[in-house]
C-alpha cells in the first residue's frame, strides 16, 4: 500500500515492513537493511541518519506488557510513562524533560516524551522525541533526535500522520 | 686395413660405453625405480617443489595445519558473506553511523520488556541474592526468582530523592525483602508470593537516607 505524502513540499520516502506503515524525510539514509533481533525479543524495525542538521530516526517492537499491566492494576501506557521517567534520567547525560503528551496515533494509545541531553561529546545538546504506541499486539517504539529541536518536531510529526499500523 | 677397421671399431665401441657411462653418472637417463610409493620426504631436496608441481585443487583442510593460515595468507577482499557460516552477522556501519555515535546516545531502553527481570538460581542451598541499584531499577519492576530456595532482594541507596518503585513477584518462587535499619525501612520482612506486590520510596533528606515502605499487598 502507498500512503498519500503528508506534505507537498517535503519529499518523503516510505517503509513498510512487519504490519508497519510509515513515510520519513527524504533527507534521511536508511541504515540497516534487514529486521535485526534483540536478545530481549525486541526487534529493530529501521534506522535513518542525516547529515544536516545531524539527525536520526529509529523504529522498534516489543512485546506488550499486559500481564504486568493486570498485576500492577494500571494501563500499558501508565506503565510506560512512568518507566521512561525513571530510566531517562540514568541513562541520558543531564536528561531534562520538556515535555509528556498523551495521544491517538492510528487510533491507539500513545506517549509522547520530549526531552533534551548532553550528546556522547559532551559539548552538543541533542533533542529528542520517544513515542510509545501501544498496539493489541505489540508495542511500537520511534524516536527522532537531531542537534535542532525544530527538526526533531518536524520528523517526528512526518512519521506520525502518516503511519499505519496493523494489529 | 683390417687391423685399421678392426681398431677403429674397438675405439668407436670404446667411445659409446665411455658415452653410456657418462650419461648414467650424470643422471642424464631416466632409471626405473623399484617397486612403487618409494619416494620419501628425504628423497626430495629441501624448496624444490613448488605450487606448479601440485594438481590443482589436491590441497585440502586435512593437509593445513591447525592455525598455519593467518590473516596475512588472506587475499584482501577474499572472504565473502557466502564464505561465512550462517550463523555469523557481519554488522558494517556506515560512515554517517560512526558520525552520528559521536554524537546520539542510540541505547535502546526497552520499557515494556524490562518489567521483568530474572534472578538466577544461585547453585548452592541458599537463596539467590540481588541487588536492586539505579541502573537496574525501573519505576515497575517485576521479579521472576529462578531459585527453588527463594531470592533476596536488596535495595540499594543510589537513587534520588523521591523515585517510587513499583516492584512484585511475577514468578512460583519466593522474592524476599528484609526491614534494614536505615536501608529499607519495611513495615517487616516481606517473603512475597506470585503476585503481591511492595511499593517503596526513596528519600535522601537530612533525616534520612534510604527506601520507605508505601504499601504492600499480600495476594
Amino acid at each position: 500500500m502507498v500512503l498519500a505524502a503528508p506534505s507537498l513540499f517535503k519529499p518523503t520516502l516510505q517503509f513498510s515492513s512487519d504490519h508497519l506503515t510509515f513515510r520519513y524525510p527524504k533527507s534521511y539514509k536508511q541504515q540497516q537493511v534487514k529486521v535485526k533481533t534483540n536478545d530481549d525479543g525486541s526487534s529493530n524495525l529501521f534506522t535513518a541518519i542525516r547529515r544536516n542538521p545531524l539527525s536520526t530516526i529509529s523504529v522498534h517492537k516489543g512485546s506488550t506488557i499486559e500481564q504486568a499491566a493486570a498485576v500492577l492494576k494500571m494501563s500499558q501506557i501508565d506503565i510506560l510513562e512512568k518507566n521512561a521517567e525513571q530510566k531517562f534520567k540514568v541513562t541520558y547525560a543531564q536528561y531534562t524533560k520538556d515535555s509528556i503528551e498523551r495521544q491517538k496515533i492510528d487510533g491507539y494509545d500513545s506517549m509522547v516524551l520530549t526531552f533534551h541531553y548532553k550528546g556522547n561529546d559532551k559539548k552538543t545538546n541533542v533533542y529528542m522525541k520517544y513515542v510509545s504506541v501501544v498496539t493489541n499486539t505489540a508495542i511500537y517504539y520511534v524516536t527522532t533526535q537531531s542537534t535542532t529541536q525544530q527538526a526533531t518536531s518536524d520528523d517526528l510529526r512526518v512519521i506520525v500522520e502518516s503511519i499505519q499500523l496493523d494489529s | 686395413m683390417r687391423s685399421l677397421l678392426k681398431r677403429t671399431s674397438e675405439v668407436i665401441r670404446a667411445s659409446i660405453v665411455l658415452s653410456l657411462g657418462f650419461m648414467m653418472a650424470s643422471g642424464g637417463t631416466a632409471a626405473a625405480l623399484p617397486g612403487s610409493n618409494t619416494v620419501t620426504g628425504g628423497d626430495i631436496v629441501t624448496s624444490t617443489i613448488t605450487s606448479s608441481d601440485l594438481r590443482s585443487s589436491s590441497v585440502g583442510s586435512s593437509e593445513i595445519a591447525s592455525s598455519a593460515v593467518g590473516a596475512s595468507e588472506i587475499a584482501t577482499g577474499a572472504v565473502t558473506s557466502s564464505e561465512l557460516a550462517n550463523d555469523v552477522t557481519v554488522t558494517t556501519l556506515t560512515a554517517d553511523a560512526i558520525f552520528a555515535s559521536a554524537i546520539f546516545n542510540t541505547e535502546f531502553l526497552n520499557l515494556g520488556n524490562s518489567v521483568v527481570t530474572a534472578i538466577p538460581d544461585s547453585g548452592d542451598a541458599s537463596p539467590a541474592a540481588f541487588a536492586l541499584d539505579s541502573t537496574q531499577a525501573w519505576a515497575f519492576l517485576g521479579f521472576d526468582c529462578q531459585d527453588t530456595d527463594g531470592c533476596n532482594v536488596s535495595l540499594e541507596q543510589d537513587f534520588t530523592d523521591g523515585d517510587v518503585m513499583f516492584v512484585y513477584n511475577a514468578g512460583a518462587n519466593a522474592v524476599n525483602f528484609s526491614d534494614v535499619a536505615e536501608q529499607s525501612e519495611l513495615a517487616g520482612n516481606f517473603a512475597t508470593g506470585q503476585w503481591d506486590t511492595l511499593q517503596v520510596i526513596f528519600r535522601d533528606d537530612t533525616v534520612t537516607n534510604s527506601w520507605l515502605e508505601v504499601s504492600r499487598s499480600d495476594n
